[in-house]
């Protein structure tokens, strides 16, 4: 729910205004707490003054009617006769107390005699004795649990007869009126100390009084005013405010403020959810757009609104047209070829993917043109361009199933139906005689050649290779087979997949000693002597049997694996010399070097490094043909190796292409004639000459002669005649393992035999 | 004016007998300020008493009383004539002599007869700061301090004598004397200090 745009503003909104209130709720808090409780002390105040204003008038008004009741003639001759007649005095006393309503009345006379009609509690000492002497005295007094306001005033007649006390009791009445005069509900009490306590006298709250009534500071604000006494009593007025009372207009304040707050952040959320999804529809149109160009669709997005939102969507618009057109462009130039403008490989597989589909019976053509990079080494390249793409239109003409494609440089591609192979091949033959009329190019009349290799489309027990490929495949083996047409022939093709895997499994034959070496005689056939083998390796597979020579050894070739093999079998050559050796048939062992190897630095510094090891007990068998590649550098390598003692020998002489001139330049000690100058020597009188020609040849250039492959004792004869120098082949031993030939060397059955034949 | 007329009235009776002394008395607060119009009286031996006076005088003027304190001997007369242009209602609730003289206008005069021994405190009923006090004696010897709290009697008869010394505005009881034996000798003088302690009169109409 967070993760959507509207949810997260409508809560940012409404948390910041939230927050806006509770800092305003935080700030004003304080300050109208503050404000209530100073406003709740100041009518404190003011009502302590106003009790202080009420003391002074109530003062002075008692005093003014004691005063003038003591300067009454009548109440004066009263007094003075007190002494003698009290009962006079006492009566004058209480008309006195009515007269003026005090609550209590006292005379006290010089003799500390004490006349009152009000109460019967006694004046204390101390105050007895200041009454005694006339002194004027005002103030608090308590008597008997209650405080009073009094004032005392002496009787003069004219001289001093006695002190009159009147004095008006402070009751729960008074401080109800006291506590009435604030606008706020204050609580008034009168407090008295009696021994250490304080006493409640009066209260202005309904509850009865009496009890004691202190006030803790944490419930209320409370102002005390100490109250004059004339007693030496301790009163005080304790003037107090609830804190609850003082804080209730703050209170509903706050709640007032709570309650606009939840019903401003309900509007405000409601606002803000509105407002968010104004924003984020079109957001989520965009959205929308953008999964559907992910899928290819490039459709505009509608614009409603001219705000950011909504130029933002033309803006995506733009942009969407631009990346269509870039994506058409760069869709027909990844599906096109940029020389000729006729469909690529890519194009043409999709197209036969979708061939496929409708029909069975599709094949696939691989039409390459012959001596391509000759043709456009002579008439440039833009000019072969031409002629591709003129090609690619005549085989449009066709009624072919996809466009002609161009497959690689010289290869066009095409698909057609035909209900058989014969019908493809017949097609396809038509196919390329109209093809191979002439081409105009650059206004040059062109002469081409082609060739087409074709495959089924969906052939059964074809996967790995799809008919594009077997197609190509096809076409190189026409090439091959020098034919026209031709379908895939997968015989031919073998299994390149398993080949690769070879390699892996040869190396890990090499380290395991699966592979050997095998050992083939030379026979002098002058002397009838055996002077030296030929080692061959040989690779006996767990899983596919014995592996020809030719089947590994090209492949390491392609492989680099070369080395390795190479290597392996040096050291090996060098090992079986010394166990021939040592078995007391010291001979030399002739080693085939691939042409790979020569000119290769890496094989010189081999060949170095085991050059004091025994390896120039052993003969480097070198093609002729090998040396082609780069003779210069052969050349000298193999001078180089000549050198350091190990004899060449020049392999599968007559075989291949000969060149005079570089058999000259050879440091070759030994020149092994190709098996294909023997066949069918004893019939040939031609092919007899031919032999002796190269055998005259290898003395002349200074080289014993090798002939390998006989087979029979009339070859044998004939070479022997001829003067060929040595033999080797099936009629004097096949290749055979190092002990077998240690064993076959030693018996003199078959050395005598062929001594026998050899002189014969 | 008034001491005079007392010195020549004790001297009359001073040179009749032809043997005398005279009694000089200071009277001051304890601070030492000279105390005016304390009473100081000389007793004399157990047969002689006070010659009556001829005529004593409390006169009220400026709505006051002159002189604020009288000596007068048992059974005398003292007159209250009204010098002011007011009338006056002269009273005394005093146990020595109450007496009351209802308003009574300028130029009258009104007379009382004190036979107790004691102090007469005599007020005004209309005009309360109007205050006096006489002082009624068996002594033979009497007379009040002037304002340098000085009380000279002459032709005091030797003997032994108790000297009192009196004062309405005393501190402690009304009634009592500070008392003193002193002997007096033909032709001779003494002087005696007396030390009085003085309240400040009370006033019923002090702004408290």
């Amino acid at each position: 729910m967070f993760w959507r745009l509207r949810t997260r503003l409508t809560l940012l909104y409404g948390g910041l205004f939230g927050l806006v209130l509770a800092c305003i709720a935080a700030f004003l808090y304080p300050l109208v707490s503050a404000e209530a409780l100073k406003s709740a002390r100041g009518q404190l105040e003011a009502t302590s003054k106003a009790f202080e204003r009420i003391e002074t008038l109530q003062i002075s008004q008692l005093r003014e009617n004691a005063r003038i009741s003591a300067t009454d003639f009548g109440f004066r001759s009263a007094v003075a006769m007190a002494p003698s007649d009290p009962v006079t005095a006492r009566t004058a006393l209480a008309n006195l107390h009515r007269r003026i309503g005090a609550d209590i009345v006292y005379l006290v006379l010089p003799d500390g005699a004490v006349v009152s009609e009000t109460t019967a509690i006694g004046l204390s000492r101390e105050l007895l004795d200041q009454l005694m002497s006339g002194e004027v005295e005002q103030g608090a007094l308590v008597l008997d649990r209650s405080a009073y306001r009094a004032v005392a005033t002496p009787v003069l007649a004219p001289d001093f007869i006695g002190s009159l006390l009147v004095g008006a009791r402070l009751d729960d009445a008074q401080m109800r009126s006291l506590a009435s005069l604030t606008a706020i509900p204050i609580e008034a009490e009168l407090l008295v100390r009696k021994g250490g306590d304080w006493m409640l006298t009066a209260r202005s709250s309904e509850k009865t009084s009496g009890d004691d009534a202190s006030v803790s500071a944490d419930e209320a604000i409370v102002e005390d005013r100490l109250i004059a006494s004339m007693d030496g009593n301790d009163i005080r007025l304790q003037l107090s405010f609830s804190m609850e009372a003082a804080l209730a207009p703050m209170r509903s304040l706050l709640g007032i403020l709570l309650g606009t707050g939840l019903v401003g952040l309900a509007i405000l959320g409601i606002a803000a959810w509105f407002l968010a999804r104004s924003i984020t529809r079109p957001l989520a149109a965009l959205e929308a757009a953008t999964r559907r160009i992910e899928d290819g669709d490039y459709s505009p997005v509608r614009v409603e609104s001219r705000d950011e939102v909504g130029r933002l969507a033309s803006s995506f618009n733009m942009m969407v047209n631009a990346i269509e057109e870039r994506t058409r462009t760069i869709t027909y130039q990844a599906l096109h070829d940029r020389e000729t403008d006729l469909p690529n490989r890519e194009h043409f597989e999709r197209t036969l993917h979708e061939a496929a589909v409708e029909t069975g019976h599709i094949y696939v053509a691989a039409i390459g043109i012959d001596r391509y990079s000759q043709i456009r080494d002579a008439i440039g390249y833009h000019n072969a361009a031409a002629l591709v793409t003129a090609l690619g239109g005549r085989l449009r003409g066709h009624d072919a199933l996809a466009s002609p494609a161009r497959l690689s440089g010289a290869i066009l591609g095409i698909a057609f139906a035909a209900r058989s192979e014969a019908e493809a091949t017949l097609w396809l033959g038509e196919t390329l005689r109209a093809l191979e009329m002439p081409v105009e190019v650059a206004s040059q009349s062109i002469d081409i050649i082609a060739k087409a290799g074709f495959a089924r489309l969906s052939e059964p027990g074809a996967s790995g290779h799809n008919a594009i490929d077997r197609a190509c495949i096809a076409l190189d083996q026409v090439r091959k087979s020098h034919r026209k047409v031709a379908t895939f022939d997968s015989e031919v093709y073998g299994d390149p997949v398993a080949n690769l895997s070879l390699m892996g499994d040869m190396l890990r034959a090499l380290a395991r000693g699966d592979i050997y070496l095998a050992h083939q005689p030379k026979l002098n056939l002058r002397t009838g002597e055996f002077e030296g083998t030929e080692a061959l390796v040989r690779w006996p597979h767990a899983e596919r049997g014995m592996i020809r020579p030719d089947v590994f050894v090209p492949m390491a070739e392609e492989t680099g694996r070369i080395r390795e093999l190479t290597e392996w079998v040096l050291a090996q050559a060098v090992k079986d010399q010394a166990t021939l050796a040592a078995a007391g048939l010291p001979m030399r062992v002739s080693v085939n070097i691939s042409g790979r190897l020569l000119g290769d630095p890496w094989f010189e510094q081999m060949v170095d490094r085991l050059a004091g090891k025994g390896l120039d007990a052993l003969c480097f068998e070198i093609t002729e043909t090998a040396v082609m590649n780069d003779p210069e550098r052969a050349m000298t390598q193999l001078r180089h190796f000549a050198d350091r003692g190990i004899p060449i020998s020049i392999d599968d002489y007559g075989a291949g292409l000969s060149s005079l001139a570089y058999l000259k330049m050879m440091p070759a000690r030994e020149l092994k004639i190709d098996r294909g100058l023997l066949a069918g020597l004893a019939a040939n009188a031609r092919d007899s000459f031919l032999l002796r020609s190269t055998i005259d040849l290898g003395h002349g250039l200074g080289m014993k002669v090798v002939a390998e492959g006989v087979e029979d004792n009339a070859t044998l004869a004939i070479l022997q005649g001829l003067g060929c120098d040595m033999a080797q082949g099936y009629l004097i031993s096949r290749p055979v393992t190092l002990p077998d030939l240690i064993r076959f060397l030693k018996s003199d059955l078959p050395r005598a035999d062929l001594k026998l034949r050899a002189s014969s | 004016m008034l001491k005079a007329l007392l010195a020549a009235l004790f001297s009359l009776s001073a040179s009749a007998t032809a043997l005398a002394g005279t009694v000089r008395v200071e009277v001051r607060t304890p601070s030492g300020e000279p105390v005016a119009n304390a009473v100081v009286t000389v007793s004399g031996p157990a047969s002689s008493s006070l010659t009556p006076p001829r005529k004593l005088v409390i006169e009220q003027k400026n709505l006051q009383f002159y002189p604020f304190v009288l000596v007068a001997p048992r059974g005398a007369s003292v007159a209250f004539p009204n010098l002011d242009q007011t009338r006056h209602h002269v009273y005394s609730f005093s146990a020595a002599g109450p007496f009351e003289l209802k308003l009574y206008g300028s130029g009258e005069t009104r007379s009382v007869r004190f036979d107790k021994v004691g102090t007469v405190a005599v007020g005004c009923n209309i005009h309360d700061q109007m205050s006096a006090f006489i002082r009624v004696t068996d002594a033979p010897w009497a007379t009040v301090t002037d304002a340098a709290g000085v009380a000279i009697i002459p032709d005091v008869e030797p003997g032994q004598r108790i000297i009192e010394v009196w004062h309405p505005h005393q501190r402690g009881s009304q009634e009592a004397t500070l008392e003193r034996n002193v002997t007096v000798r033909d032709r001779a003088g003494i002087t005696q200090s007396f030390e009085l302690a003085i309240r400040k009169p009370l006033d019923i109409h002090s702004p408290y």
